[in-house]
């Protein structure tokens, strides 16, 4: 399955054809006839289910997905070569959204013939067998071989069958200085006059640490195509005066993402007094209209964006004008009045303390290394929240640290990016207390997924009324009703306002060589999406000179 | 000299020892390992890991046991077996891993070992020569503005403005088109035509450390009788100068390979971050933030025994042209 | 009689002796240091980087963290000393032109035109919002900077965030040269200690010592600093990791002067004064503190200016790879890490020069350094 270009429905891709039981809990899918791996052999109902099977090992961590998912588990029924069955113990109503974005890979691209001999399950002898290859466990050999968790396991194995487009000529490792893919002659798709797809025969990814070559090749028109991490808002003006030198083309990316930075306070702090503080919406209204958002955008953003909440982006279906501009107006009087309410108490300093007088010191976490916006946002904010009479202070912290953190739950609040505007449905993490990545709830989630039972804690009424509302959309078949349930999840979150977003992301661009085909002039950027793959690749093409 | 190089080979094998100790000690201290990276990096692209696999892994990975157990296992693996162990971002021995950009560090390196002879040796000899000339007043400062300029920095500048004058990007230590090819003249020069940049900016910061020896020694020994003798019976001044004092003010020099290596090393890791090349720098830069302790372990121990190596060459070296030091000191 | 005049005159020529010796010692190696000349032009600029440090919030016009949305990469305007009327003349008058600002929204930046037509007046100590010098002197005006309020001062330009490059270059001298400072007298600390015995004790306890220092600096120093600086706890302040950085750096330091205080023990161990000294029956302590270290003094701090620089690159080079300073710590290592990508080079190269301050810094220690050892050594020219 894929989505469409519009990244509004989804359409067959490998899978011709679909059934949803009543009970949403049963899928059938049609595969395609004659689908063949880049190694020739057919790609059939089988492969899915060793996929399935391997997944299901609790000792293997190869990612998984929903075949993983505690709270609704799937088995598979394999009906022909080309029909099979997930049938899950609970409704399920968002499994095809998975299967259409970037996390329904992994099913698809396991091959029985190859993996097989990897796994005791198929091949006896694969424990031994790994033992012999150099390594301590069969696990640790699949993974090696046949895993697609990160990009250092995933293209690092030229033998690994492929179903896409291109397949690994010169492998990803760690002495390589790039890598290459040649196009797959089995590969099925022909375009419409029954031309063998894809139209470009070779690709070459350059491997660099230094973002610097990267952003000088670009602009001496030796990348083709390149639209993620040099394409910054800061690189823009050097972009834009390099286009007819270096002869490529900057194309429009629309963010899925819905702010540039959320803060999300802990509200499930393990000190009582910080914790009812921070749960007392007046407190995260009145830090909200502390914030000058137009002060923001115009330094760390050169004026692109606007003043946002985090809240479903403007092209959105479930977009609400009301969700996304709540408090963002910039007034200390209002603010003041707010962290009043909230039982705050301005001392001699100026500077607010707790009701009964122990002094109030917020501590944000960031990471630098991941945006570097962030610590330039924080220090303004640093800035504006002392005028209005509170004191912050940046931690600038290492990315497993903020992790680490988490469970913890002793952090006053950290930041993050503003997933989920576009992708509602499949990504709620800041509307309700959804995964372990709505680390402003990280306890109440625990309690709504079970995944670790011993910090859960009982959500506050209104956040379990979300939960229940996701469990019925979760099971919900019909696409009118799951819409109506979600949009029931966002006027609770609207109304509790759990986390504070500052802007909305202004468009990004992709760059490519104006010799480069058939690549949309705009194009939404997501991870989940995942960008560029749904604006088919293999149809574009070199132009002749 | 038998008992002299024993003796040598004896110390470098317990230094050896010392740094892989080190080495471990210091991938050991960061708190957390490389499963909680993994972890951090998967939950960020929302993928959800079991925890009972990660607990698996981790006693695969063998993370729970003792430092010392874990480091003996290391270091027997790679005296019986010459086995590294694995790393685990690169789901792959680290043996296959290092060779290829251990050696590439050594190449370049090593020429700009020898670029700095080449440029020093004329330099440092005239500034001793001509004492307080122009001459020597700008070769000193010329050589204190190559160290003084931070390498990075110079690198940096130097990538742009070859990108500026003369369209050309400068990353990486091949061209496209060369990179797996075989080695023949065009590849030597497309290599060549990458390479001057990294050589270059290593080299200009030893340069002024070694034309400072030099310009030292010889005006030491320039003022020694034998050269007044020589001067005296009318033997011709390049001759004068160049048959004995410059020999004899070299020896020291033949030392400056110990402190030469740990040097250069040091800055070809962030001279190769900023220009991208396939050196052991960026590798271990790598592993170090995603805690791949093996590989970091590996890379920083083996560049330790390459420097006690260049250690024990000088000191062989030195004793070879001097004996007083096979025979003194001790 | 003859007794008491003896040492009558013996008292009243010893007293100018003693001291003319004294002067001698020191003014001998002024003398000889002032003949190099280009050491005595580096001692000034060295002494004026300190005092730049030490006066950091008063000479800094304006706070190195304080934003401006309107002047993001503003381009510097310098400082014009006189002003051209409309007739031709010229009068003295020191001034700032504004800027005329406008946003391609296109291309998303700001393009700045100096604007001569608005001269803003420049003053010296112009009153400020009061602050305290150094940390302790309360004070409320500032060396230099514009009366109008709001208008645009940026002497050397504005970063990304439209702050002050000047002010921040600054504060930044600040946190680098006494992050050598403190390095250096850390590594000094344990280099003489250290070394100290080793020399004066010999034996095994200098073999062991010298094996050790051997050991350290066949060490590659980045992996190392890298290693050492990723073990950092990651949930340390600002602060705390400054303070951690300048232990690392002296962690290699000390082995340099340990060795030369070795050295230097060595030689002067077997002197008569200092056998003259162990007869008397002074602790060993006593002789090291009193009689040996006093002695080679000069060659210390000579060797200790050299380790300087340094540990001003080894903090940029650290910083550079992102395990040194962290912001909001302003440093010169964090200023150059800014500005090390390929847009700064481009459209703003006014923001290297903290790279310029390194270069002159480490330039005038090498020499300073240089002229010091010269200066020290008695058998010198």
């Amino acid at each position: 399955m894929r989505y469409d270009r519009e990244w509004k429905s989804i359409i067959p891709n490998l899978a011709e054809s679909w059934e949803v039981s009543d009970d949403a809990r049963t899928y059938t899918f049609h595969l395609r006839e004659g689908l063949k791996w880049n190694n020739g052999k057919p790609f059939t109902s089988a492969d899915i289910e060793f996929a399935v099977n391997l997944l299901h090992e609790p000792t293997y961590a190869g990612g998984g997905g929903f075949v993983k998912n505690p709270a609704n588990p799937v088995s598979i029924e394999v009906v022909d070569d080309t029909t099979f069955k997930f049938i899950f113990e609970n409704p399920n109503g968002v499994i095809m959204d998975e299967l259409a974005s970037v996390n329904g890979l992994t099913i698809v691209s396991l091959s029985k013939d190859y993996c097989g001999q990897f796994y005791p399950g198929t091949n006896p002898n694969a424990a031994e067998e790994a033992k012999a290859a150099g390594f301590e466990t069969w696990e640790l050999w699949m993974q090696d071989r046949c895993s697609w968790a990160t990009e250092t396991i995933r293209w690092a194995n030229p033998d690994l069958p492929f179903m896409n487009a291109w397949m690994i000529e010169e492998p990803l490792t760690g002495d390589a200085t790039r890598t290459t893919f040649v196009r797959n002659p089995y590969y099925w798709k022909v375009d419409t006059e029954g031309n063998q797809l894809p139209y470009i025969d070779r690709l070459e990814m350059r491997i660099s640490d230094s973002l610097e070559e990267i952003t000088l090749m670009a602009l001496n028109g030796e990348i083709d195509f390149q639209d993620r991490h040099i394409s910054t808002v800061a690189n823009q003006p050097l972009f834009f005066d390099g286009q007819e030198a270096g002869d490529y083309r900057m194309g429009t990316e629309v963010q899925s993402s819905s702010n540039t930075m959320v803060i999300q306070f802990n509200l499930n702090h393990v000190d009582p007094k910080r914790r009812e503080l921070f749960q007392n919406k007046d407190f995260r209204i009145g830090i909200s209209h502390a914030l000058d958002r137009m002060e923001i955008i115009d330094v760390v953003f050169t004026g692109q964006g606007e003043p946002y909440q985090v809240a479903p982006r403007p092209e959105s279906p479930y977009y609400n004008e009301t969700y996304a501009k709540q408090y963002t107006e910039f007034d200390p009087a209002l603010a003041a009045q707010h962290l009043e309410a909230a039982g705050l108490v301005k001392g001699s300093d100026g500077m607010y303390t707790f009701a009964d007088g122990s002094p109030l010191t917020i501590t944000i976490d960031t990471i630098a290394s991941l945006r570097p916006e962030w610590p330039d946002m924080l220090e303004l904010i640093q800035l504006q929240l002392e005028a209005a009479g509170i004191k912050m202070e940046i931690n600038n912290i290492d990315r497993t640290l903020y992790y680490d953190k988490r469970p913890l739950g002793d952090y006053d609040a950290q930041v993050w990016g503003g997933d989920g505007g576009l992708d509602v449905v499949q990504e709620p993490r800041y509307y309700m207390a959804f995964s372990p990545e709505s680390v402003w709830a990280f306890r109440w989630q625990a309690w709504f997924n079970g995944t670790t039972p011993d910090i859960a804690e009982e959500p506050a009424p209104w956040a379990k009324e979300q939960m229940d509302l996701l469990t019925s959309l979760r099971g919900e078949g019909d696409p009118d009703k799951r819409a109506d349930l979600m949009k029931q999840i966002l006027t609770i979150g609207q109304e509790n306002f759990p986390v504070i977003g500052v802007s909305l992301p202004g468009d990004t661009y992709y760059i490519a060589k104006n010799n480069v085909r058939n690549i949309p002039d705009t194009l939404f950027q997501a991870y989940l999406f995942p960008t560029p793959a749904p604006y088919d690749p293999f149809q574009w093409y070199f132009a002749a000179e | 000299m038998l008992r002299f190089i024993g003796g040598r080979l004896i110390a470098m094998v317990l230094t050896m020892w010392a740094v892989s100790f080190v080495a471990f000690a210091i991938i050991q201290l960061p708190p957390g390992d490389y499963l909680t990276t993994y972890v951090a990096t998967l939950s960020a692209n929302g993928d959800r890991v079991d925890p009972a696999a990660i607990e698996a892994l981790r006693r695969q990975y063998g993370f729970g046991e003792p430092y010392l157990v874990q480091y003996w296992k290391w270091i027997a693996g790679i005296v019986t077996r010459g086995d590294f162990g694995q790393s685990f971002e690169w789901k792959a021995p680290v043996t296959t891993l290092i060779w290829g950009r251990l050696g590439n560090s050594i190449l370049l390196e090593g020429l700009a070992v020898i670029v700095m002879w080449l440029v020093a040796l004329p330099i440092g000899i005239y500034a001793a020569v001509r004492k307080y000339s122009l001459g020597d007043y700008l070769a000193t400062i010329g050589g204190f503005i190559g160290l003084a300029i931070p390498n990075f920095f110079f690198a940096l500048i130097l990538m742009y403005l070859t990108f500026v004058y003369f369209g050309q990007t400068l990353g990486g230590m091949f061209s496209p088109e060369f990179e797996t090819a075989r080695w023949s003249l065009p590849r030597i020069w497309d290599f060549l035509s990458h390479a001057w940049a990294p050589i270059l900016v290593l080299s200009t910061a030893g340069t002024a450390e070694l034309i400072r020896i030099l310009r030292a020694n010889l005006l030491d020994e320039l003022k020694k009788p034998y050269v007044t003798t020589a001067r005296a019976k009318g033997l011709s001044e390049f001759r004068t100068i160049i048959k004995y004092p410059v020999r004899v003010a070299l020896n020291p020099l033949v030392s400056t390979i110990g402190w030469l290596l740990p040097a250069l090393v040091s800055s070809s890791v962030i001279v190769s971050v900023v220009l991208n090349l396939p050196t052991a720098g960026p590798l271990l830069l790598r592993s170090l933030t995603s805690q791949d302790m093996y590989l970091a372990g590996a890379i920083i121990m083996l560049l330790g025994v390459l420097t006690v190596i260049g250690t024990l060459i000088s000191d062989l070296l030195l004793a070879w042209i001097d004996p007083r030091i096979r025979y003194g000191s001790k | 009689m003859a007794v008491e005049t003896m040492t009558r005159t013996t008292a009243i020529a010893e007293v100018p002796v003693r001291r003319a010796r004294r002067e001698s010692q020191l003014g001998l190696m002024w003398r000889r240091f002032k003949r190099h000349r280009l050491a005595l032009v580096s001692l000034w600029v060295v002494l004026a980087f300190y005092l730049v440090a030490l006066l950091a919030e008063f000479l800094a016009p304006a706070d190195p963290s304080a934003y401006s949305a309107r002047y993001t990469y503003a381009p510097p305007q310098g400082i014009q000393l006189f002003s051209t009327g409309e007739d031709g003349s010229w009068r003295f008058f020191p001034h700032v032109n504004g800027y005329a600002t406008e946003i391609d929204q296109k291309a998303m930046r700001r393009t700045f035109v100096i604007d001569p037509e608005v001269e803003i007046p420049v003053q010296f100590f112009v009153p400020s919002d009061p602050y305290l010098l150094a940390g302790v002197i309360p004070m409320s005006v500032k060396f230099i900077g514009v009366t109008e309020a709001r208008a645009p001062f940026y002497v050397l330009g504005a970063d990304r965030l439209g702050r002050d490059l000047l002010s921040r270059l600054i504060h930044g001298t600040r946190i680098s040269l006494s992050i050598g400072l403190a390095g250096v007298t850390l590594s000094l600390f344990f280099g003489i200690i250290i070394g100290g015995f080793a020399g004066y004790y010999g034996g095994w306890f200098d073999s062991a010592v010298m094996r050790v220092v051997e050991f350290i600096r066949s060490m590659p120093t980045i992996p190392l600093w890298l290693g050492l600086a990723a073990a950092l706890p990651k949930d340390w302040t600002a602060l705390q990791t400054y303070f951690a950085i300048t232990v690392i750096l002296s962690l290699i330091g000390w082995t340099e002067l340990a060795r030369v205080v070795r050295g230097r023990f060595l030689s002067l161990r077997t002197e008569d004064f200092v056998t003259a000294a162990q007869l008397d029956g002074a602790s060993d302590w006593r002789i090291i503190t009193r009689h040996m270290v006093p002695s080679f003094m000069s060659h210390i701090i000579a060797a200790a200016t050299l380790a300087i620089p340094g540990m001003i690159l080894a903090e940029t080079a650290l910083s550079f790879l992102g395990l040194g300073l962290q912001a909001p710590i302003v440093s010169w290592g964090t200023l150059l890490q800014d500005a090390q990508n390929i847009r700064t080079l481009a459209t703003a190269p006014w923001l290297l020069t903290p790279g310029i301050c390194v270069v002159v810094i480490i330039l005038s220690m090498n020499f300073f350094g240089d002229g010091l050892r010269d200066a020290a050594d008695p058998h010198g020219r």
